[in-house]
């Protein structure tokens, strides 16, 4: 009887480490994550979709273009190939970004249109579950909303999350 | 061992290198009907622009820098440049479309490619394109 009942228990012991285990394994599996280039300018955090980033160079030289708007910074010479760099802060009513040393050149491609974007920082490239970004809260303007896809936290912050391809878009018209 | 017929193959461009406002430009020599100092220009009543288009009045200011001559349907007008720098031959799979962002956005419409000579990003001009901005009362002014 007494080994029935111990039995019984394990079996009951067995059953339930089995069911917090698929628990587990089905929340790793259901829970879609999306990768995050964050990067911060004044304080306040930014990102975006890592699948629109290509690369993230180091601070190089930029040659200026006559004749091109304030945002577009110039020409880079990446390995070889001409690429443009802009300065995405024009487009969200912010001061335009400094060219630092600790200064990041991030290669976005979305929709076809491919560019440098000018980051006075990367904070980090972090996975984060898709369900934790939510849609931007009504305090933005209008006019900035148009290139922000929605909001998210990241190590207890605030992050805006940038429609990258909405403002390379915008650029070309 | 390089057969000739591979290296006639290579197509390129022979081109002007200059400098003006800070910034590097070449143009295909086949532009370029001629070369004078602004010294000269100024005397001879050369209509002048610089690459802008915007049209060069001297006004007693200093007559530094270059002009090259462009010739146009109408007749030769001169581009004034800070330095010229060197002539070259560039071969075509080194010069490069100017990116789409820059195509669409840019205002310097003269500025068709570009291509890197000694880490050096140097914008391909095409010198026919540039459009006069003198407006007609200041086109028929004498250059002072």
């Amino acid at each position: 009887m007494a080994s029935e009942t111990g039995n019984n228990k394990s079996a009951l012991i067995f059953d339930e480490l089995k069911k917090h285990g698929r628990a587990a394994r089905i929340i790793d599996v259901e829970e879609e994550k999306v990768k995050l280039v964050i990067f911060s300018f004044s304080g306040e955090f930014y990102a975006f979709y890592g699948s629109d980033i290509k690369e993230i160079l180091p601070m190089v030289n930029i040659f200026f273009v006559p004749g091109t708007p304030d945002f577009i910074l110039g020409l880079i010479n990446l390995r070889g190939d001409i690429e443009s760099v802009i300065d995405v802060n024009y487009f969200l009513s912010l001061p335009a970004c400094q060219r630092t040393q600790c200064g990041r050149i991030a290669i976005a491609e979305k929709g076809g249109i491919r560019s440098g974007i000018i980051l006075e920082s990367v904070t980090d490239v972090a996975d984060v579950p898709v369900s934790s970004i939510k849609p931007s809260s009504s305090m933005l303007d209008s006019t900035t909303k148009e290139f922000v896809t929605g909001e998210t936290m990241f190590k207890g912050k605030n992050v805006t999350v940038l429609a990258i391809g909405q403002i390379l878009e915008r650029i070309r018209g | 061992m390089i057969a000739p017929e591979t290296t006639n193959c290579q197509e390129g461009l022979s081109v002007l290198i200059f400098s003006s406002e800070g910034v590097k430009m070449a143009v295909g020599t086949e532009q370029i009907v001629g070369i004078t100092d602004l010294e000269q220009a100024i005397e001879i009543q050369t209509q002048l622009m610089n690459v802008y288009g915007t049209p060069f009045t001297h006004e007693g200011g200093t007559k530094n820098g270059m002009v090259l001559l462009v010739k146009d349907d109408r007749a030769a007008s001169g581009i004034v440049v800070d330095r010229l720098d060197e002539i070259a031959f560039v071969t075509i799979d080194t010069i490069q479309l100017i990116p789409p962002l820059i195509e669409a956005t840019g205002r310097l419409k003269i500025i068709r490619g570009a291509f890197i000579k000694n880490d050096e990003m140097i914008f391909l001009a095409d010198l026919t394109l540039l459009e006069n901005k003198q407006h007609p009362e200041v086109n028929n002014a004498p250059v002072t």
